[in-house]
């Protein structure tokens, strides 16, 4: 008989002798955790209930048992642990929306994955549908497909969202499993700390330990050549135990700078899955999720609106969703399309992210460590020329200056001349991986 | 069972007793108190099966036994006799009240019925001063709030660490911690976390307590005794199961770096900010402008159907400027909670945690409102 079963019949029994009160009270939530060699464990839900029966009814189970089963000579009682109660996490709606929270109450202690990130709450699109698939086959089978799993992509896309969503959902299918979630500036910092105490064999011996590894922004390691050394060890003996290792970066491996050789071909050993910009449709779409989640509806004119303004950061999105929201819960009522915008203009064109053709050409110069000078004059140096052009190029881009302008700007060119100039880095951008990073470079610098 | 008892002693007894026991229909035994004869003294147990309460009181026992009679029907009874010395017998189930002029009979239940309560068994003990207790209790014991649907945050952080013992609650929003010294240093540390039921009938039962009382821990259950004055033996113990579940890591919501740092009169600001909390608007919220330059704290807070508030006080400013807004009622809890004249008001960011520390023994971290 399965342990389940011997318990019904032992309480299908005691339950004549008893009153209904009574039994409810004692009983409940009561089971036998163990029976072995004669020996069975009652688990109890409190010392209460172990006293109780302790004292008054374990003749009568006792008896019970062994006419059950006659090889039972010993009856013990267990304070079930019954793990923490999961109740739904809603915050009491009374409480403004502006409040903000102690975030880090919410991170699990032992894994350091925040519950809140999910699949549930993630949206596939086509810009990140290669590495939502990889995503679901490695929680499926973690570290038997795609190990390493590296993704990457620009800022507020949602890479540390599929991060911990992965851990979340490898905790959810298989309890078991260790995992941890690191963003790569604590895993330096405990580097550097246990460095200096002589403790590394800990930290090593710590992370070995784990079923699953996530490392978020792994592009820190870049030129800490000791901690990527102290990294690589962990990440072999993960990788040989066949243990899942997640990484997440804002640009392929190949592209972060002072990493080990060693390092990088490993990182390109699994499978490399990019999250893109997504595009306007994806954009209406985690709009329409998000306000779902906070229980709010906004005009399809005025969702529109923040997505087709909106294009870069989903972070962004949801900030300019959460500003109507704020705004909608102070007035108790939906903002018009007209006040929308008004509540939107800071986020939609900020002020920090106006350029002027001065900054441009500065900071292609510094770029490229080329005077100003030199960048403007009519020098036909190899090394000046491809910096004039990514010059021009980003002068049309980003201010839309016409290209009569352009020439003009570099030492009276003709107008052919721009148009050239941008049509050639627009057609190298499409080949050339490196470029294109460096034009990603170069404009965070312009606009931070 | 006879005994005979002093009057204002049993009336004592019965108010504590009568703080766990409870009207259950399902289980009538939960609303009664168990009468019992324990060498010279007369012990009166109630529970609610989460938490229990034992008294002893000293009494002349002229015949041993037990009853179980209805707690707060016996508490009013007795208070209402005039007599200085009372006289409980039992016999069959009923339970006889003796006065000169009066005989009273309280029909009891069989004391077999009644739950029985977890012994501490010989553990560990550890003591602490009840004043210091129940203050520091005072301070945090609303801040938890049970609806937050996680069971590890919605009591009260209890630490042993060596020489102190560290009071820790919050709501997520806030979060407050307050040391006490250990009168008897452990070797071990030892964390648990009490339901905010069982820390308010803690605050019910020793508040009135002067002196010592004595911890015991297990790791499903805590015992807290406090001791006669006359004599080494127990007067009241109180049991209460814990919350099971790992508190989170509250040290990182500390924080260890700040922009500004201001210095406050408690009084003088708790006044202007209950003020202003009279003006702000449906968010609750109360604005503070702290320029270094003018050495000020500017309060304001306004409200489009009652009109604004605006107020200064002048004070010793370090580090930057500072534009913050807070919930006022998180805001006055922080600083009613205050015993020092004067406090350290110290800042991060806008919108990063914020933190009132008047000594090395307590402080609480608020997070700001996002300003609209």
């Amino acid at each position: 008989m399965e342990k389940e079963e011997i318990w019904q019949s032992v309480l299908a029994q005691i339950q004549l002798m008893t009153s209904p009160a009574n039994f409810a009270t004692w009983f409940q939530n009561t089971k036998i955790s163990s029976l072995e060699n004669g020996k069975v464990v009652i688990s109890v839900p409190n010392s209460f209930v172990k006293e109780w029966l302790q004292q008054k009814y374990s003749k009568t189970i006792l008896k019970i048992l062994k006419s059950l089963i006659p090889e039972v000579k010993e009856l013990s009682y267990q304070i079930e642990k019954t793990g923490l109660k999961i109740i739904d996490r809603k915050l009491e709606e009374t409480l403004p929306p502006a409040q903000l929270t102690l975030q880090e109450l919410e991170v699990d202690k032992k894994t350091n994955l925040n519950p809140k990130y999910t699949f549930s709450n993630f949206v596939v699109g086509s810009f990140n549908e290669l590495a939502y698939a990889a995503a679901m086959a490695v929680v499926k089978n973690p570290g038997q497909v795609y190990n390493p799993f590296f993704v990457y992509g620009g800022v507020g896309l949602g890479k540390t969202h599929l991060l911990q969503a992965i851990g979340n959902e490898i905790l959810k299918n298989f309890p078991k499993k260790k995992v941890r979630y690191v963003p790569c500036e604590k895993f330096v910092s405990d580097v550097i700390l246990s460095i200096k105490n002589h403790q590394i064999e800990n930290l090593k011996s710590f992370y070995h330990n784990f079923d699953v590894l996530l490392i978020d922004d792994i592009q820190f390691l870049s030129g800490k050549e000791k901690t990527q050394e102290e990294f690589f060890y962990i990440f072999n003996t993960l990788y040989e135990k066949n243990k899942q290792i997640v990484i997440s970066s804002d640009r392929p491996p190949k592209a972060i700078p002072a990493l080990t050789e060693r390092l990088r071909s490993r990182f390109e050993g699994g499978i490399i899955a990019d999250i893109s910009l997504p595009d306007f449709e994806t954009r209406l779409a985690i709009l329409r999720k998000k306000s779902e989640e906070r229980g709010v509806s906004f005009s399809d004119e005025i969702l529109n609106y923040i997505a087709s303004n909106i294009k870069k950061n989903i972070r962004e999105l949801e900030g300019a969703l959460n500003i109507l929201v704020t705004y909608q819960k102070l007035n108790k009522k939906e903002p018009d399309f007209q006040t929308a915008k008004q509540l939107l203009k800071n986020l939609i064109s900020p002020s920090g992210k106006i350029s002027s053709v001065k900054k441009i050409i500065k900071t292609v110069a510094e770029f490229y460590e080329i005077s100003e000078k030199e960048l403007l004059s009519n020098s036909r140096r190899k090394e000046y020329v491809k910096a004039r052009q990514v010059a021009m190029y980003l002068l049309r881009e980003e201010l839309k200056c016409s290209f009569p302008f352009i020439g003009r700007k570099f030492g009276g060119k003709d107008h052919t001349t721009a148009i050239h100039a941008y049509n050639k880095i627009v057609n190298s951008l499409k080949k050339d991986g490196e470029l294109v990073e460096e034009i990603k470079e170069i404009k965070e610098r312009i606009f931070s | 069972m006879k005994v005979k008892i002093l009057k204002d002693s049993l009336v004592k007894g019965m108010e504590l007793v009568t703080r766990v026991s409870l009207k259950k229909v399902s289980l009538p035994i939960l609303s009664t108190c168990l009468i019992e004869t324990e060498k010279n003294f007369l012990k009166i147990t109630a529970t609610n099966l989460e938490s229990a309460v034992i008294w002893w009181g000293l009494s002349k026992i002229e015949e041993t036994g037990k009853i179980c009679v209805d707690a707060k029907f016996f508490a009013n009874v007795i208070s209402h006799i005039k007599e200085e010395t009372i006289t409980l017998e039992a016999e069959n189930h009923i339970l006889r009240i003796g006065d000169k002029n009066v005989s009273l009979k309280i029909k009891g239940v069989n004391p077999e019925e009644f739950p029985i309560i977890p012994q501490k068994e010989s553990l560990e003990k550890i003591t602490i001063s009840s004043e210091k207790l129940c203050d520091s209790l005072s301070k945090i014991i609303n801040i938890p709030s049970p609806s937050l649907g996680r069971p590890e945050i919605s009591g009260i952080l209890f630490s042993f660490e060596k020489e102190i013992l560290k009071l820790v609650a919050t709501d997520s929003f806030r979060l407050a911690e307050k040391k006490i010294p250990l009168l008897t240093p452990q070797a071990k540390t030892y964390s648990l976390i009490l339901p905010q039921t069982a820390a308010k009938e803690i605050l019910g039962i020793f508040g009135k307590e002067e002196g010592e009382i004595n911890f015991y821990l297990t790791p499903n259950q805590i015992f807290i005794e406090s001791l006669a004055r006359e004599l080494p033996h127990p007067k009241i113990l109180f049991t209460s199961k814990l919350i099971e579940g790992e508190y989170p890591n509250y040290q990182e919501v500390i924080p260890k770096k700040f922009k500004t740092k201001v210095r406050l009169d408690k009084n003088e600001f708790l006044s202007q900010v209950k003020t202003a909390s009279l003006f702000s608007g449906k968010i609750n919220e109360i604005k503070l402008n702290i320029s270094k330059k003018d050495g000020k704290v500017e309060i304001l807070s306004q409200n489009p159907d009652y009109g604004e508030f605006k107020s200064q006080i002048f004070s010793k400013i370090e580090g930057e400027d500072i534009s913050i807004s807070f919930n006022y009622k998180f805001l006055i809890d922080g600083i009613s909670s205050i015993d020092e004249k004067e406090f350290d008001f110290l800042f991060t960011d806008p919108e990063g945690p914020a933190i009132l520390k008047p000594s090395e023994d307590y402080f609480y971290v608020l997070m700001p409102i996002k300003a609209s």
